[in-house]
């Protein structure tokens, strides 16, 4: 109760508050940028939060993933191209509502949406991290390790239209993370005579790379083959428009309450399973309520439903893939695993220990998410014709100065140009892996939990090389062990999308042609 | 996404392999006298890569050839683009290095966005390469005590 109190009068600190709104705000533009998307704007921001205190830090990192979650919503409804690969679905009825002249009311279903589908989930995890916690404390090596084995699968499995690249991309991931000293003997693996590699590769470094850097190529390219196609203007403000155009009426909210509901129960589910993420969230909730809806078949056509339906499923997810990552220390999705580098620099390692060691930092999050919550519906609702015009920024203008952002985020990691150097190879590694649709997520995921995953691997090892039937005594590892196989040969049972031979690049730089 | 599956799994296969027997034996020392040996580990997930990219070389040549021609997802310009541009970022990095971030900064910027069409926008180029840059070097150097090169 004390941590709890401690915890919530922190957060209601004025330099807290401030820095809440600014990552709200922040989030908002990022995610209404095509290209730019929550997790890396986290990426390029976790440097720059080296010397805030550790609620202040969290709290600026979750406004922005807050901000930019419903951010993505913006310039999939205005132009057809999602923010954020989240919004994708959003785009399929929010664009031709914008066409119809509805788009200012397709904005506004999408940030209640938003706002009702991110409180769900965080409600849950508030209520749910701590139990949780406990049950994950009674998890010796042999269950963590199945754990994390079966996580692999389940990342793996729905990474992409391809399982077995996921798989690929997730294994190649958790091996590069073997570079540094091993961690028993403490002799140098795989680091070429560097001394800078024997600390591993820093994941800051490579996160900005692999994410932010590799899609700004992509775009880059994209902008440099199709030429210039900014320019676009929609007119949704005009006050020409019929107020129903304009605004989400009574029956708007009868037709949508219920789908709204059900998106944000299936985004809670999916946020709280390791590694799924809220771009399943998002297209889970946007079939369900096509299954599920008397006018399904009108669906692509310009439904509110469509736009509610992924815009609560994929909010909900920001708040219980936290579940996983409070209460066992795995990240449940992109975000999440940046995260865990904001709770590490400032000495806080996330699992069933945390609400021993740090409750009130912990309990000041879940406030922070709460305020986050509360600034998105107001922010949103005052900026929505401010954040638009963000949309108006040229690209040949924007793309650069985001490049120079991340070779000065990536040197502010640890002072040196080493991170230049990570971040600039990761960048052409991470254009590669989307070109050839080797989830960069999978990778990062594994690269992620490698470490983790590798000391509780040894330590099962050693535990039980000498009486391999101890292990009989251990049914929770043995249940995520047979979850394990039949994951594995589920992933072998699946054959490629159809998309997945026909469509040339699987970048999110061509997500405009998602119809 | 057929022909690009099996050269990236005969790729992936070559390099795992190349680990396995040339970089793990040279850059890991064998030692047994503490815990367990720190190859078993790398050795094992590399064994598990190297047979997850044969198998998707495998499966990928079992199935049938798709009948109207794949063109894949790299193009001869997509090449083209990725090694104009790691040039480009390798000699921001060294500009960065020798120069400083204030000098390499605005000419990498300029340089940028001329190559994405802002010659039409002379004032606009001038403006931005020039103020965009000290803005990120001040704010860095007033707001986050980070010392840019």
């Amino acid at each position: 109760m004390h941590d709890l109190l401690a915890g919530l009068m922190e957060t209601l600190t004025l330099v807290n508050i401030a820095f809440i709104i600014f990552g709200v705000a922040t989030g908002i533009i990022v995610g209404a940028i095509p290209g730019l998307n929550g997790p890396m704007a986290i990426a390029v921001a976790l440097p720059l939060t080296y010397y805030l205190s550790p609620l202040a830090a969290l709290a600026f990192l979750i406004g922005i993933s807050k901000g930019s979650m419903f951010g993505g919503s913006i310039s999939a409804i205005l132009i057809n191209t999602p923010g954020t690969p989240e919004a994708a679905p959003t785009a399929f009825d929010g664009y031709p509502l914008t066409q119809q002249g509805k788009g200012l009311k397709a904005l506004k279903m999408s940030l209640f949406s938003s706002a009702i589908g991110a409180t769900a989930g965080d409600l849950i995890l508030f209520f749910t991290a701590a139990p949780a916690a406990i049950l994950a404390l009674m998890m010796g090596p042999a269950e963590m390790t199945a754990v994390l084995l079966f996580s692999f699968t389940i990342i793996a499995g729905l990474a992409g239209k391809s399982p077995m690249r996921g798989c690929l991309a997730a294994i190649f991931g958790v091996f590069l993370s073997v570079v540094g000293l091993d961690p028993e003997s403490t002799l140098p693996r795989l680091t070429f005579g560097s001394v800078q590699l024997q600390d591993g590769i820093p994941l800051i470094p490579l996160t900005i790379g692999l994410l932010a850097l590799s899609e700004i190529l992509l775009q880059i390219e994209d902008h440099l083959m199709r030429g210039d196609a900014s320019g676009r203007r929609n007119d949704i403000f005009s006050k020409d428009a019929p107020r129903e155009n304009r605004t989400v009426t009574r029956a708007d909210w009868r037709s949508c309450a219920r789908t709204i509901w059900r998106s944000s129960l299936i985004g809670i589910g999916i946020g709280a399973l390791p590694g799924v993420g809220a771009v399943v969230a998002g297209f889970l909730g946007y079939a369900s309520a096509k299954r599920n809806s008397p006018n399904g078949d009108k669906f692509g056509t310009g439904q509110l439903e469509g736009v509610a339906a992924t815009e609560a499923a994929n909010n909900a997810v920001t708040g219980s893939a936290l579940i996983p990552l409070l209460a066992i220390g795995i990240p449940g999705n992109l975000t999440a695993t940046i995260l865990i580098g904001a709770f590490l620099i400032h000495g806080v390692q996330p699992g069933p220990l945390i609400f021993k060691e740090h409750g009130a930092l912990v309990y000041g999050l879940f406030g922070a998410m709460a305020l986050a919550d509360l600034f998105t519906l107001t922010l949103g609702a005052v900026g929505l014709r401010l954040f638009s015009l963000v949309l108006n920024v040229p690209n040949a203008v924007l793309y650069p100065v985001i490049v120079l952002l991340c070779m000065a985020g990536a040197y502010s990691s640890d002072n040196s140009m080493f991170g230049v150097a990570i971040a600039l190879i990761f960048a052409v590694l991470g254009y590669l892996m989307r070109k050839l649709d080797f989830s960069f997520a999978t990778f990062l995921i594994g690269f992620a939990l490698g470490r983790q995953f590798e000391l509780f691997f040894r330590q099962s090892l050693i535990l039980f090389r000498d009486s391999p039937a101890q292990l009989l005594h251990h049914p929770i590892a043995i249940a995520f062990v047979l979850l394990t196989i039949v994951s594995l040969w589920r992933i072998g049972r699946k054959k490629p999308a159809a998309g997945a031979q026909a469509e040339p690049s699987p970048s999110f730089a061509g997500a405009e042609n998602v119809q | 996404m057929r022909q690009s599956d099996i050269f990236s799994g005969l790729f992936l296969a070559a390099l795992g392999v190349l680990t396995i027997f040339v970089i793990i034996p040279r850059e890991i020392t064998v030692s047994e006298n503490y815990g367990l040996n720190p190859q078993i580990f790398p050795l094992t997930v590399m064994w598990l890569g190297t047979a997850v990219a044969l198998l998707l070389v495998i499966v990928r040549l079992r199935q049938p050839k798709p009948a109207d021609a794949d063109p894949g997802p790299m193009q001869p310009k997509n090449w083209l683009f990725i090694v104009a541009i790691s040039a480009f970022l390798a000699a921001t990095y060294v500009a960065f290095e020798t120069l400083g971030f204030l000098v390499a900064a605005p000419a990498a910027l300029a340089l940028l966005m001329l190559s994405m069409g802002e010659y039409r926008h002379p004032i606009r180029l001038v403006l931005v390469s020039a103020c965009v840059p000290l803005a990120i070097y001040y704010s860095f150097d007033r707001l986050f005590v980070i010392q840019l090169p």
